[in-house]
């Protein structure tokens, strides 16, 4: 119990963080800024993230009490996944402090649904139980929805919280629904048991009514086309460091529970003989996605939406790694790649939202490429850093991203179920075009003289936070040993989906399941 | 298919059937039925008496505030009633019981702490 | 000492990076004077090394690696910034530095009085750091680092005066062409991991193709098409980078960048990158007979076709640009026949008369204050007697004269081609198939020699042509800038002086000997059965064809035929407008890209086709923009119900898929 109290240290410090700033809001003088409830709530995200470090380093842990174990898995898999959202968290809270006061939002509980929201994708991506991931699922996107609106004297962020809401609930139906289908097929909503049972039975047309739903669902959150539209108007609409957790934080859980929910429940073979797989069609979405994001983000003046389609773009690329990914018989899935990839695209876009944030002021925030013009002459850190940001999304080495793309391409011509050149070949010629609007933002951030004097927000924490992000892309694309020795563990930890009791085995524990459900 | 699974099956029929009635019954509605529109026709109708005011007023949005409290609190009332009940059965496991007893008031703690902040934050009060 | 020689390429790689990060983030406030000394010194500090580094290796000893860091060390995954010094990166490194070095010292003059100047340094250093990454990487993935950097900085570069929108143009063109050839490149390189089974160091990849080599008779038709496959694609690469058909039309519009920028990057290094590739992977080329032909045949056409461009345009950098899109197919030309020495035997060669042409027009354009056409100068030898001597010394070396560089090399690659074409009957069987390659386009390659002998009759002829027109004849533009001419310093006039000498000398050297250690065996084999009649015959030819096109430029633009070419213009006005206008191939581009009338509009070139409208804002067809906004409008209108409805469409979908 104890023990299990421990290992459940990174939820539950962030659940307290959360409900500690809650309070310290209240109870603070309403005439002070709020920055320094910002800055608590950094440190209280910094210790979970202290504890995640100390959990991956041993190597994932095993819940002892089984009603820990039907709910959560603490497996690599989980725990890089809590890493890389405290980060975002973080990055994005740097950003905010000044940010808030300058877009004239500054409320105490921005701090805490950030923090909420972090928690709900850790839930996510710790989830061995589908309605643990539901709860999860919808923590994040409850504090999300309030977030995306939360500059709410712009319609524009009214326009985005309501249109995100909206459609959020829309997806969160096909979710329930298709988690009803799991549990009408299977009789239970654990990951492992529902991966026993497919196993032994052929999930015929439940598989694929499960299949169809799900897909819809985390198309949503993942931003997959068609699943995309509301993304553009949602981060043009949210305040920048949101938009950077929507992109980096939201997507990344989104990726790593689609990720374990597809590979550990669905993996079996029989999924494999439907009529056709759940792996074809994220074949055909990641060709679509990817095209249409590129060519719609090649045509935007808004540096914000750009971004929008650009991280719509990605997801398509993530979605190779998905692809590529197979739960093999040891219990691992191969393909680290999509892990290293997650950390580049989630840091990348992270941080250059950070930057997009220094842009505007007085409540104003159109941010057009002519916005940018001679940028580099008056933010010459920043602006070197959004060059880094733009090469990393590009996959311009000697960034992260290049790695990643790298990765997650050599990951899918290594596959050996499925045949991914093609897809590897359209995710080529789509990076190729992907260059061009990114290197649009560096040439009119060095190549063109300002056209108006455009007011910026001057902030330290802001400086520190796309700093540090800048730094991780150059490190991680560098000196990658490590981020890629941590990503092959990240993906040995997934859970098998031919065997749930070897899935166990992998981080050398006694499988959960067996105890509860039955 | 399970036995289970075909359980379901009436369901998926019954569903099918309440869409297809309803789905029916609006299109040949709109496809088939009149519409001739006048002032006297479109005025709401209240037991014959002319409106005094459009029906259309804001409410206040602390009503709807007060609303979502309400909500919130009853859900808390919702959870601690199984919990009551199965928590005879739980005593049998003494260490059980213990993490159920305090999971419940950790619930009940963080639901409070929920209060405290709409109290700080003057939620409660109507001005 | 070993070690010391090792560390050596880590001095001349990554100096003019610290240039760059110099120049790039202080150069503003360093002043002028520091920042010409850094930007000058690392890259002359480069080539000294560079110069130890290649004594090391002409004493015979060992080609050497220099590991900067492992770069990923992961599970299977081994890449490393590693770079390589044998015989073809050392004499690769050598042009480069000391080329680069002499025009970093010739834009001190030039550039003097620029703004930017500063800026200009750091990218000028950029881009070395980039060339030496891309000829001293040790595996395909610095090579690309290399290939990329070098694409960025000639970007950069060609759009240095970004104030003017036609230059920024230029600078878009290119970087999107380069794409087009990029994205062959890399399509090749991943077709190439795939294949490798994730080898990208070149030693492994040689003694990994070696292998198979030995069974290239009885190569699996699976594998050698996937081989041909690979190369084509390489080349297609190559093609965007080295300006060849279909994709050289960049780089006339990138003589828009400074005049030093298109001697370093258009005339002496970066183009010539497409070349030194296939070299360095002569091993994997070797086994594709079709590849080579079709490089072959793609390097003739270029060199005739951008030689007919030449003779009739007026712009002195357009003449200087079209005559590198030639030589360059010669090149490509040589290296299709397998003739690879000579290959990178011309690329050295025209890397010192071409920069030195390139630089001397700049004098040329520098002392008219910025004049370009030819026909408005004239008799320039009296204002400008060294600038005179030196460009003629590059003009006779790139007609073909004996005794001068280009003729040594011109004539290597058309003996190589031409050999090629008589070696049928040579019995060339044996283990490595080379009998099938040569044995089935042997005909073919003899009509690729003859093309290339008129392309250098058009060579030399329009290469005097401009030095006639230039340099002789009365003076035809205003005279202001005839009274008051920018002379050029001694910043400018040293290094044509010096590279005077080297296209006077650089024909001396032995590169086809030097470079035989890197051929793989089969490529050995052909450079040795070589040897036949029509070789021998061919020097008297193609002198006698170099003093037709000089004696011929003499008399139409100097003797007594004067008037002749204005005639020709008016009689045959439909073939000079039509090769005035370089043969209308950007106008056809221009149609095919913006109409997307083409049905065969692959996604690629819908892309550009939106970059083109939306990036430079070319109003050739409104209506696709019209339309493709009303596209986006029509499902992007920020209505929530229709996103919801697209979502359920896309479920739809999905079902019928799935059903």
């Amino acid at each position: 119990m104890a023990a299990d109290l421990a290992h459940l240290s990174p939820l539950l410090i962030v659940c307290c963080v959360g409900l500690g700033i809650l309070l310290l809001d209240v109870f603070a003088d309403p005439k002070q800024p709020k920055t320094f409830i910002g800055y608590v709530a950094v440190v209280g995200l910094l210790v979970a993230l202290a504890a995640t470090g100390w959990l991956f380093a041993t190597g994932g842990v095993l819940l002892t009490q089984p009603y820990f174990a039907v709910a959560l898995t603490l497996d690599p898999f989980a725990l890089f996944g809590f890493a890389l959202i405290l980060v975002v968290a973080i990055l994005t809270t740097l950003a905010s402090v000044h940010y808030l006061p300058s877009q004239r939002c500054e409320w105490g509980e921005y701090y805490s649904l950030v923090v909420f929201a972090s928690l709900g994708m850790m839930v996510m991506v710790a989830a061995a139980d589908l309605i643990t991931m539901f709860v999860g699922l919808e923590i994040m996107s409850v504090a999300i929805y309030v977030l995306a609106g939360f500059k709410r004297q712009s319609p524009f962020a009214i326009e985005a919280a309501m249109k995100y809401f909206f459609l959020g609930a829309f997806a969160t139906g096909f979710l329930l629904y298709g988690l009803a289908f799991v549990y009408g097929a299977t009789g239970s909503t654990n990951l492992n048991v529902v991966a026993e049972h497919f196993a032994k039975n052929d999930p015929g047309l439940y598989g694929i009514v499960i299949v169809i739903m799900m897909i819809v669902a985390f198309g949503f959150k993942i931003a997959a086309v068609p699943f995309h539209m509301w993304t553009p108007d949602v981060y043009e609409g949210s305040p920048s460091p949101i938009a950077g957790l929507m992109a980096g934080g939201v997507k990344t859980a989104a990726f790593l529970a689609l990720a374990r929910v597809f590979l550990t429940a669905f993996g079996g073979a029989d999924f494999e003989n439907l009529a056709i797989s759940w792996r074809e069609v994220f074949y055909w979405l990641a060709i679509l996605t990817m095209t249409v994001g590129n060519i719609l983000a090649v045509v935007q003046q808004n540096v914000k939406r750009m971004l929008a389609y650009s991280s719509i773009s990605h997801a398509g690329y993530i979605l190779i790694g998905i692809v590529a990914s197979r739960s093999v018989d040891g219990g691992a899935v191969a393909g680290s790649g999509l892990f290293f990839y997650l950390l580049a695209y989630a840091l990348s876009s992270v941080g250059a939202f950070a930057v997009v944030s220094m842009l505007g002021k007085d409540g104003e925030e159109d941010i057009t490429y002519g916005n940018l013009a001679g940028f580099a002459y008056r933010h010459g850190f920043a602006a070197l850093c959004m060059v880094i940001f733009m090469a990393s999304l590009a996959g311009i080495p000697p960034t992260a991203g290049f790695l990643g793309k790298y990765l997650v391409f050599t990951d899918a011509l290594a596959a050996t179920h499925m045949n991914l050149l093609p897809l590897v070949l359209v995710a080529v010629v789509n990076s190729m075009i992907g260059v061009y609007y990114y290197l649009k933002v560096i040439v009119f951030m060095y190549m063109r003289e300002p056209r108006r004097e455009f007011e910026t927000i001057r902030s330290v924490p802001m400086g520190i936070a796309f700093g540090l992000a800048a730094l991780v892309v150059v490190v991680c694309g560098s000196f990658p040993d490590t981020t890629i020795r941590w990503s092959a563990k990240a993906a040995t930890g997934n859970p098998s989906a031919d065997s749930a009791i070897s899935a166990a085995s992998v981080i050398d524990v006694p499988a959960p399941v067996a105890t509860t459900a039955k | 298919m399970l036995d289970s699974q075909i359980e379901y099956i009436p369901v998926l029929i019954m569903l099918a059937i309440c869409s297809a009635a309803i789905g029916g019954m609006l299109t040949l509605n709109f496809l088939l039925g009149p519409k001739r529109k006048n002032a006297i026709k479109n005025a709401p109708f209240e037991s014959g008496e002319k409106q005094i005011h459009s029906p259309k007023r804001r409410f206040s949005v602390k009503f709807y505030l007060v609303g979502i409290f309400f909500i919130v609190f009853d859900i808390e009332a919702v959870f601690l009633f199984p919990w009551a009940t199965l928590y005879r059965q739980w005593l049998r496991d003494p260490a059980f019981a213990w993490v159920a007893f305090g999971e419940m008031f950790l619930f009940l703690g963080i639901l409070s702490l929920g209060l405290v902040y709409v109290w700080r934050r003057g939620a409660l009060e109507w001005d | 000492m070993s070690l010391q020689v090792e560390s050596l390429l880590g001095i001349i790689v990554f100096l003019p990076l610290l240039g760059a990060v110099i120049n790039g983030l202080a150069g503003k406030k360093l002043g002028k004077g520091v920042v010409t000394f850094v930007g000058c010194a690392t890259v002359g500090v480069a080539f000294v090394a560079a110069l130890f580094a290649w004594l090391h290796l002409k004493s015979g000893q060992q080609p050497f690696h220099w590991l900067a860091w492992n770069w990923i060390d992961a599970g299977s995954l081994h890449v490393n910034l590693e770079y390589y010094f044998d015989h073809l990166s050392a004499l690769m490194t050598l042009v480069v530095t000391g080329v680069g070095f002499l025009i970093h010292v010739f834009s001190v003059g030039y550039m003097g009085e620029d703004k930017s100047y500063y800026r200009y340094f750091a990218y000028l250093n950029l881009f070395m750091f980039s060339m030496l990454n891309l000829v001293l990487g040790s595996n395909m993935v610095v090579m690309f680092l290399g290939w990329e950097g070098v694409g960025l900085c000639s970007y950069l570069l060609i759009g240095f005066w970004f104030d003017d929108d036609l230059k920024a143009q230029a600078g878009q063109k290119a970087f999107i062409v380069n794409r087009i050839g990029d994205f062959g490149f890399l399509i090749g390189m991943f077709l190439l991991l795939f294949y490798a089974d994730g080898t990208v160091d070149y030693l492994q990849l040689q003694s990994l193709f070696s292998d198979q080599a030995r069974e290239v008779g009885t190569l699996p038709l699976r594998d050698s098409l996937t081989i041909t496959a690979i190369c084509l694609c390489l080349f297609v690469g190559a093609c965007g980078k080295s300006a060849q058909i279909p994709l050289y039309v960049w780089l006339p519009d990138a003589m828009a960048g400074p005049t030093p920028v298109s001697a370093l990057i258009h005339a002496a290094t970066m183009v010539t990158a497409g070349v030194y590739m296939i070299t360095r992977l002569n091993f994997l080329f070797m086994l594709s007979p079709i590849a080579m032909a079709t490089i072959a045949t793609v390097g003739a056409l270029t060199a005739i076709f951008a030689a007919t461009i030449g003779i009739v345009q007026r712009d002195i950098k357009k003449v200087l640009a079209y005559s590198t899109v030639s030589q360059l197919g010669y090149m490509f030309l040589g290296v299709g026949v397998g003739a690879f020495g000579a290959s990178v035997f011309h690329l050295m060669t025209h890397a010192f008369f071409k920069a030195l042409l390139f630089l001397g027009s700049g004098a040329v354009i520098h002392a008219m204050h910025g004049e370009q056409d030819i026909f408005k100068m004239g008799n320039l030898r009296k204002l400008l007697p060294i600038t005179h001597i030196t460009f003629l010394i590059g003009t006779i070396a790139i007609a073909g004269v004996p005794g001068f560089a280009g003729f040594f090399s011109k004539e290597a690659i058309l003996h190589g081609s031409a050999g090629l074409g008589l070696t049928t009957d040579v019995a060339l069987t044996g283990p490595w198939g080379l009998s099938e390659y040569a044995g089935v386009f042997a005909g073919w390659f003899q009509v690729l020699t003859v093309v290339g002998l008129v392309a250098a009759l058009c060579t030399a002829f329009y290469m005097f042509r401009l030095y006639f027109v230039t340099f002789w004849t009365d003076y035809r533009g205003d005279r202001h800038s005839w009274d008051h001419p920018h002379k050029p310093g001694f910043a400018m006039e040293i290094p044509l002086m010096v590279l005077a000498v080297l296209s006077i000398v650089g024909g001396y050297f032995p590169v086809s000997d030097w470079l035989a250690p890197i051929l793989s065996r089969p490529a050995q084999l052909l450079v040795e059965n070589h040897d036949s009649a029509l070789s021998h015959m061919l020097m008297p030819i193609s002198i006698t064809v170099a003093c037709i096109g000089i004696v011929a430029a003499w008399f139409l633009y100097v003797g007594p035929g004067r008037r002749l070419p204005s005639l020709f213009a008016s009689r045959l006005s439909w073939l000079h407008t039509v090769v005035f206008n370089k043969y209308f191939v950007d106008e056809l581009y221009h149609g095919m890209i913006v109409r997307p009338v083409q049905v065969v509009a692959q996604a690629l070139f819908l892309v550009v086709d939106r970059v083109v409208i939306d990036g430079i804002g070319v109003r050739g067809a409104p209506w696709v923009v019209a339309m493709t906004g009303r596209m986006i409008r029509f499902v992007q209108n920020g209505e929530v119900q229709r996103y919801a409805v697209a979502m359920v469409v896309g479920l739809a979908v999905l079902v019928y898929f799935l059903k």
